[in-house]
């Protein structure tokens, strides 16, 4: 079901509370997008799919400059970005130590170091913890955070997309820090509210109050004088808040509206397209209010075991990323999912590339938005850190699009000091400094 | 520097209606005798009229209060004589005295006459909403009512259940168990296994069960572990979830702490804390895992309101899961205390914002949860039906009473009209029952009618529990067992032994005890053994021995101020005396000709004294007050006890004496001081002492009582004795009782309530149960002509 038509075009203040408690209120960073020809905001997303990809439908025939980006079928809902697009081989995740692939896959994908020793078993290798730094996304939130033009009211958010309910290095990527991992929000409600306060409630709220004041009419009647006079001074709190509901409404109005959701999803596996694009929408909802200029969007979580029956596969993804080369059946199907990940990456890049930057002098967000989606493996049967499957899309970083480079062997490490040094932080090392050694990549 | 502090007097000062009269001389009196006037009136226009009024109505912006009593002329004669004029007290005696006390006693003081002029009792009920309390016990007792009840049981205490489970590969459980009862949650299992048959190396264990709290307010609660843990508390548990060792997929249920990935061996210690109602039960479960650390340890602590960090476990806690209870978060303002109790007399936006929050809260509770109310599937063909019949039962209990055809279309299906998600409108029906005057204020009586049995049934659960009916109580409402006196009598008995009575009336010893919001703490360098453990077993000892006073069968007033022991543990002991061994509180005789009930529990004498010293002062206020039920006029001046400033060699008796030596003072202080200085053998953390600065204690001072005789008191049992025989210390605490239970002044209940309480309170041998019965029934059959005639009318 969809909001009730009658309280949609209302913009209502948090339930029964005053003014000054609203998240959105005049003066606050990531009121409204701003306004005149200022320069354009850079924006940075990841996009995380697990369980590896199948290399030889993702990686282009040809690299190099000069040498035009070529998609196979796989990757074909991207087709319309090509242009934006950047595509990087021979960058991999060199991180060692403790933890079995796929946990180092994620957990050490955007922190560029090892992980703490801990007690979660995997499948081999020794137990181990949560990772030991900052990961690249909080590394730029807290570099834009930090400065008063770039600062925004999150700083980041981090969406999730049928991530298990469950806290372990397979099902974090983003860190504050040592020992700091970052849960993504996989509920959209739960964001919603997050970010627009609650407007559902507010909703149903707003809607009871002329039944409300009729039975405080009602039942003053039966009272002594004396005791009506409380009650008056509570109809007229029932007055004030609605008042003030409608008031705020047009005070606090963004410049894009907030998203339609569905406020009785339910978070299960079947209902995973639809949340998707609920993610999706209030990701670029929330960058084009500039609530924020980092997010990350997590689908399922490192060995996840999503069933993608919509689909028509009933297998579990982690299952079906084991099964050998020759395998065409279960080839096909890893086809299928990877190619719906890359709709949803084409949905997105459509979503900002549709998002005019407010002046209409910058072009859309996607020109100002680093997209990277990437993978904790860059195969799945062998369990591989090398040649992750990185691709860029968008125009956050200022990085010359496309082209597919291959790098032969880099590490990861130095992508995510080109992504800092794109958003103007110059940092020298992330993560290991021993594999920072090379330097940004270059991709300007 | 350190106030005296006597400004919040002022607030007590209202409520019995003792009198100070202003000036009195004799010259006028002879005057006007001839012209038939009544001599008092000549003496009474001279000189009181000023400040207490023609008809004694007494001048608010000087503070001085109605001139409406009971005493006789005689009392009001020696008080005259002794006090007034305020500061020169012998201008006005003898035989004058008695003519002017006469004169305002048959003019206007006494209840006759009162009656003959017309002068309205100022005391009327007023209507309330719930108090922020009463808000938060109904809606979780509410909602708990909607879910299938279960039926009660005497839970075992002493522990949580145990459950250890040997683990293999990628922490997963390899099904055999050792089930036990833990009585504390701290193991070092070393490098060994945690029990008989579990391996070291990896397993895993569950603990659950629940527990109860005393107090409300928020619990904080802290892991210590190199493993792997995750506490629940207040969560719904089903013994089918036991120990997910990797996994906890219900997105339903947030763990108040999750710890569950180490980080090498270092111990890593995780808080959280959550706000809990007191007198409730509430289950909690801690699930643990090792995997090949060298070592396994965990220790789960908490610290309630009050207290200090400590093991969970203990006597408090029970092996047996119990529902999950709810818990509204919403921030209420604090409730008027302008009258000396809490009560729900304003509204103001901030309040309306609390229960607006609490609305929304409720709603999200109920349809997040709703399987665990009503069995009902997604794709139920019933389910439209089924939902409105929840609600139209939610709203009934809600409302406290059955609902009408009108009242049922009004709140319930009007708000399934639309073609929506139907947990939309259950949410709208719950937001519109919930912001409803008819839940939100346990009464609204229509004028001249007489109550009806639900409201009986509200009266009875708000006065005893602050909180709704429960099921049993509604059902003797609809079959008319509320009809008679004695059928309200049996329900009261049966709820008196509820926890919600219980927590209540902890509550109100709090209150008259002026434990909210003091802090007994001391000076460390002072008194290096008065940690914050034994300020929190202190505390414990003070209200245990009070709710045993209480919940016994003697339950005894007298008992409170005169019992011959303390409660004390092994830390207690080591500061006053006795030989418990162990954590548990124990009774221990004390020396009756020093110690006295709660006189000279120290936890009040620490609370009654400065951060370094004693203070005669504070505790001889709380004394007067409280204890003996006098009236204490706000201090003429503010005067700072300012310790550098005052001769050093000095006692604080003499210290005291010299500051307050004035007239002005003495008014007050003649009653204050005796009964403070009779405390002077007890330190500021209430120790025995023989001497200060070697100088010998001198506890022994002269009191005048209220009805102007003279008592020598040599220390804390003969003011014990005095207060349990003096019937003004009894009228004073029935009434504070009184106001805790029905919020509502006594008097609204007729002129001779608290006179009949009194009478029966001395004839029951002082029983304070017996005493709520009696404060409840007068409360609850409030305008019922005849208690007969309450029958069950549904409303609407």
């Amino acid at each position: 079901m969809s909001l009730n038509p009658v309280f949609r075009r209302q913009f209502l203040r948090d339930l029964g509370l005053s003014a000054s408690a609203l998240p959105f209120v005049a003066g606050l960073p990531g009121l409204r997008a701003a306004e005149g020809p200022a320069p354009a905001a850079k924006r940075l997303v990841i996009m995380f799919s697990p369980n590896g990809t199948l290399p030889g439908e993702f990686w282009p025939k040809a690299f190099g400059d000069g040498k035009p980006l070529q998609l196979g079928s796989m990757l074909a809902p991207l087709e319309p970005f090509k242009e934006q697009m950047l595509m990087l081989k021979g960058v991999h995740n060199r991180v060692g130590g403790d933890g079995d692939q796929h946990m180092r896959g994620i957990s050490c994908l955007l922190t560029g170091c090892e992980l703490n020793p801990g007690n979660i078993q995997g499948g081999s290798h020794n137990p181990a913890g949560w990772a030991r730094g900052i990961s690249i996304d909080q590394e730029i939130k807290n570099f834009f955070q930090s400065r008063a033009n770039t600062r925004t009211r999150f700083g980041s958010l981090e969406f999730g997309v049928a991530v298990p309910n469950r806290a372990d290095p397979w099902t974090r990527m983003s860190y504050a820090g040592n020992n700091k991992p970052i849960a993504p929000v996989d509920d959209p409600v739960q964001m919603f509210k997050k970010l627009y306060g609650g407007v559902q409630e507010r909703e149903n709220l707003a809607s009871v109050l002329d039944d409300l004041l009729d039975d405080l009419k009602h039942v003053s009647k039966r009272l002594s004088s004396e005791d009506r006079l409380l009650l008056a001074e509570h109809m007229q709190l029932v007055r004030e808040l609605e008042l003030e509901l409608a008031s705020t409404e047009k005070d606090n109005s963004l410049a894009h509206p907030q998203p339609e959701i569905d406020p009785e999803i339910e978070i299960v596996n079947d209902n995973t397209p639809k949340v998707s694009r609920m993610q999706i929408d209030m990701l670029v909802n929330a960058m084009a209010n500039d609530m924020t200029r980092v997010a990350t969007l997590q689908f399922m979580r490192s060995v996840g075991q999503a069933r993608m029956r919509w689909l028509g596969i009933e297998d579990g993804h982690h299952t079906l990323s084991h099964k050998p080369d020759g395998d065409k059946e279960a080839a096909k199907k890893l086809w299928k999912i990877n190619h719906w990940f890359a709709g949803e990456l084409a949905y997105l890049a459509k979503r900002l590339g549709e998002t005019p930057e407010p002046g209409g002098m910058n072009g859309s967000m996607l020109d100002n938005t680093q997209i990277v989606w990437l993978n904790e493996l860059g195969k799945g049967n062998n369990h591989t850190l090398q040649n992750i499957p990185f691709l860029l899309l968008g125009g956050g970083c200022g990085f010359k699009a496309g082209r597919a480079i291959d790098f032969k062997s880099k590490t990861h490490n130095s992508l995510w000091l080109s992504i800092a040094h794109g958003f103007g932080h110059d940092i020298k090392t992330f993560g290991k400094a021993q594999f920072c050694d090379d330097g940004p990549l270059p991709l300007s | 520097m350190m106030f005296i502090g006597m400004r919040f007097f002022w607030k007590y000062a209202k409520a019995v209606g003792l009198l100070f009269l202003g000036g009195c001389a004799g010259d006028a009196a002879s005057e006007h005798a001839a012209s038939g006037e009544h001599e008092g009136l000549a003496i009474y226009r001279e000189h009181c009229i000023d400040c207490h009024g023609e008809r004694g109505e007494g001048n608010s912006i000087e503070e001085v209060d109605a001139l409406y009593g009971q005493r006789s002329v005689e009392a009001l004669a020696r008080f005259i004589e002794r006090n007034m004029p305020e500061d020169e007290p012998e201008l006005c005696v003898g035989k004058e005295a008695h003519s002017v006390a006469q004169y305002i006693h048959d003019a206007f003081y006494s209840p006759d006459a009162r009656k003959r002029l017309g002068i309205q009792e100022r005391a009327k009920i007023a209507i309330s909403r719930m108090t922020g309390i009463q808000y938060r016990n109904v809606i979780a007792d509410l909602v708990a009512s909607m879910a299938p009840q279960v039926p009660e049981t005497i839970l075992p205490a002493g522990g949580l259940s145990g459950y250890y489970f040997n683990s293999k590969g990628m922490n997963k459980k390899d099904g055999k168990s050792v089930d036990k009862t833990d009585p504390f949650l701290d193991f070092d299992f070393g490098e060994k296994g945690p029990v008989e048959g579990i391996k070291r190396e990896q397993f895993s264990a569950v603990w659950e069960g629940s527990f109860f709290v005393r107090d409300t307010g928020y619990y904080e609660f802290r892991t210590n572990t190199p493993n792997g843990v995750r506490l629940y508390v207040n969560t719904t548990l089903r013994a089918d979830e036991r120990n997910y060792r990797d996994d906890s997929s219900k997105a339903s249920r947030q763990a108040l702490i999750d710890d569950w990935v180490s980080s090498g061996p270092e111990v890593r210690q995780s808080s959280a804390r959550i706000f809990l109602l007191g007198g409730r039960r509430y289950p909690v479960r801690m699930d643990y895992f090792k995997y090949k650390e060298k070592i396994g340890r965990i220790r789960l602590e908490w610290k309630a309101p009050h207290g200090t960090w400590r093991v969970f476990g203990g006597e408090m806690v029970s092996p047996v899961i119990t529902p999950r209870i709810f818990v509204v978060s919403a921030i209420f303002p604090a409730d008027d205390h302008s009258q000396g109790y809490g009560r729900g007399t304003l509204v103001s936006k901030a309040w309306h914002e609390g229960i607006t929050a609490g609305a929304v809260q409720t709603a999200g509770e109920l349809t997040q949860r709703l399987e665990d109310f009503i069995e009902i599937g997604e794709d139920d063909p019933q389910r439209k039906t089924k939902l409105m019949d929840f609600c139209a039962r939610f709203v009934s209990a809600a409302f406290r009473r059955p609902l009408g055809e009108k009242d049922t279309e009004f709140f319930v299906g009007r708000q399934f009209t639309n073609d929506g998600d139907l947990k939309v409108a259950v949410k709208r029906c719950v937001l519109l029952c919930l912001k409803s005057p008819r839940f939100l204020y346990p009464e609204l009586s229509t004028e001249g009618e007489r109550p009806d049995a639900y409201t009986i049934a509200s009266r009875l659960s708000f006065a005893l529990w602050d909180s709704m009916p429960d099921e049993q109580l509604l059902q003797v409402a609809q079959s008319g067992g509320l009809g008679t006196a004695d059928g309200v009598d049996a329900e009261i008995w049966r709820m008196l032994e509820d926890s919600r009575a219980r927590a209540k009336m902890n509550n109100f010893f709090e209150h008259w005890m002026e434990m909210d919001g003091r802090d007994p703490g001391k000076d460390r360098s002072l008194f290096p053994g008065f940690s914050d453990a034994v300020i929190m077993d202190l505390r414990e000892s003070l209200l245990r021995f009070v709710s045993n006073v209480v919940w016994s069968e003697r339950s005894d007033y007298r008992d409170l101020l005169k019992a011959e022991y303390l409660l004390l543990n092994e830390r207690l002991c080591a500061i006053y005396g006795g030989d418990v061994v162990g954590t548990g509180l124990k009774r221990v005789a004390v020396d009756p000709a020093h110690r006295a009930g709660i006189l000279t529990h120290p936890y009040l004498l620490a609370l009654f004294a400065y951060h370094d010293n004693t203070s005669p002062i504070h505790r001889g206020v709380f004394l007067t007050r409280n204890i003996l039920g006098r009236m204490l006029k706000p201090p003429p001046k503010a005067v700072s006890f300012n310790d550098e400033t005052l001769d050093p060699r000095l006692t604080m008796r003499e210290k005291i004496t010299l500051i307050t030596s004035e007239n002005a003072c003495m008014s007050c202080h003649s009653v204050i001081n005796p009964l403070g200085f009779s405390l002077e053998n007890f330190d500021a953390i209430g120790r025995w002492r023989m001497s200060e600065k070697d100088k010998r204690i001198n506890a022994k001072s002269d009191y005048m009582t209220a009805s102007g005789n003279l008592l020598v008191l040599s220390g804390a049992r003969d003011i014990a004795n005095f207060a349990a025989g003096s019937p003004v210390a009894h009228g004073a605490f029935i009434n504070a009782v009184f106001n805790h239970l029905a919020k509502q002044p006594i008097a609204a209940y007729g002129s001779n309530s608290l006179i009949d309480l009194r009478k029966g309170f001395s004839a029951s041998l002082f029983n304070i149960k017996a005493l709520m019965v009696e404060i409840v029934k007068l409360h609850a059959l409030r305008d019922c002509i005849a208690p007969d005639a309450a029958s069950p009318q549904p409303a609407g």
